[in-house]
């Protein structure tokens, strides 16, 4: 099968309207699992497919790797970070693909880096978040293709850590959570200038690429930034029950394909090594990754993935 | 050894079978719930092994936080179900926790003239029963009840 292209979510609009309609998709498909199969209180009730990735992602987030450690988990604040995420992305561009019986599609991104260049006040109301894209903010939001009653959030995550079910609209409030504006391309370019993966204590006060991406150091960068500055249900770890956490997602996994591509950079390279301590299980480079509705994968064979998706651009 | 995801088309029958051949795995993490955080932070400085451990103990309207809460090596402190988020001040983390999640916090209900009592009742469903006053216990029989 060929690799299928990745392309910018604002200006491809087959690629944008594939996506919307493949999420509603799978947010109506139910293949068995139960929110009392899963250990989610409440009377029993179906989870769509599409809400498995956001108990997936629950679940990795709420493993600590190890257990006698509070930082590092199954797929942040860790080397992890970004070969989970793009196992994540794969995953759900292959259901994607499936119900849409489309093997070409490929998932788009938000370039959010180019939205950074704007006034902060323009930033709140760029192209994706119009009616016919993403829809804009509120609580809960009234605009686009996942405003209530089309879509509706039904697990969550509520002050304890514990997974809940619930019945909402979808919630965004922009700039209002810390983080003023979006990342501008500056960010991006400081994280290409990134020598190292990652490095020793595998944190999140980690220096390397892997960090700056993720967005602990610096504080509140690139990633993180984006999930703050969205706000709403973009902010626990029930995350993904917002459609735009898969294409900020995209968008990283972008970065981290541009900085392993980049001339005379690192190349295809990952740190730890299977050669550290069992205390880092979970990040090294032939460790198994977390998994919920597919088999499982590792970092090394999440390096090179230009035989399954390449991106139409890797100017970010 | 694992198989690369791409050598796998995802079906219905499929997904099925690998949640629940992982649903242990998530029933698990729905149980840990802490109540407390013991954090344990260890580095070794010109031979010596250094051990901080710390303990937190988060109190909301007198009903304990049970989230997880924990300090990186830089002491900044994050809670999971935040998981973009950390602070300089555990305070502030308290606050911002509050607004993220409103249905486990919600506004104070100005109390009804009729049924003083009423507006201690506010349920908060990310927080221990334990602490639940003699008064709360009774304002929920009197609605079972009716």
């Amino acid at each position: 099968m060929a690799a299928v292209t990745r392309s910018n979510v604002v200006t491809n609009t087959a690629a944008r309207q594939k996506y919307i309609n493949g999420v509603k998709l799978l947010k109506a498909e139910f293949t068995g699992p139960t929110t009392v199969s899963l250990g989610i209180p409440g009377p029993s009730a179906k989870i769509s497919t599409y809400d498995l990735f956001i108990v997936w992602h629950h679940v990795a987030m709420s493993t600590l790797t190890p257990s006698s450690q509070n930082d590092r988990n199954a797929a942040h604040r860790g080397p992890v970070f970004l070969p989970w995420h793009r196992f994540m992305l794969r995953q759900l561009e292959l259901n994607l693909q499936r119900v849409l019986q489309d093997n070409s599609f490929g998932l788009p991104y938000w370039d959010w880096a180019a939205d950074g260049q704007l006034s902060a006040a323009a930033q709140k109301t760029a192209p994706i978040w119009q009616g016919g894209n993403f829809g804009g903010q509120g609580n809960p939001i009234s605009t686009g293709p996942f405003a209530q009653p089309q879509f509706v959030v039904k697990i969550e995550a509520n002050s304890s850590g514990s997974l809940v079910q619930t019945n909402h609209g979808l919630r965004r409030a922009f700039a209002v959570n810390g983080a003023s504006t979006l990342p501008k391309r500056t960010n991006t370019a400081g994280a290409l200038t990134q020598a190292k993966y990652d490095q020793a204590p595998w944190n999140s006060t980690s220096l390397g690429f892997r960090n700056y991406l993720e967005g602990w150091n610096p504080a509140l960068g690139l990633h993180n930034r984006v999930h703050v500055w969205i706000g709403g249900d973009m902010l626990p770890s029930t995350s993904p029950n917002d459609p735009i956490f898969f294409m900020n997602h995209c968008n990283v996994d972008r970065i981290w394909e541009a900085w392993m591509q980049k001339p005379g950079g690192p190349g295809r390279v990952y740190a730890p090594g299977d050669n550290e301590p069992a205390a880092l299980n979970g990040h090294r480079l032939h460790d198994t990754l977390s998994s919920l509705l597919s088999g499982t994968t590792t970092p090394s064979q999440m390096l090179n993935i230009t035989s399954l998706y390449v991106y139409d651009s890797l100017v970010v | 050894m694992a198989t690369r995801p791409a050598e796998e088309t995802p079906t219905p029958q499929s997904i099925a079978a690998y949640v629940k051949s992982n649903s242990a795995r998530a029933k698990k993490t729905q149980q840990m719930h802490h109540g407390e955080s013991m954090v344990t932070r260890e580095t070794n400085y010109k031979g010596h092994h250094i051990i901080v451990r710390t303990k937190y103990e988060v109190e909301i309207d007198g009903q304990r936080l049970m989230g997880h809460l924990g300090v990186n090596d830089a002491g900044s402190v994050h809670y999971h179900p935040i998981p973009n988020m950390s602070f300089s001040s555990a305070l502030d983390m308290v606050r911002k926790i509050i607004d993220v999640f409103p249905n486990d916090f919600r506004p104070e209900v100005p109390p009804n003239p009729m049924h003083p009592m009423e507006h201690h009742s506010r349920r908060m469903p990310g927080m221990t029963k334990k602490n639940q006053t003699s008064i709360e216990k009774s304002v929920m029989k009197k609605r079972r009840r009716k």
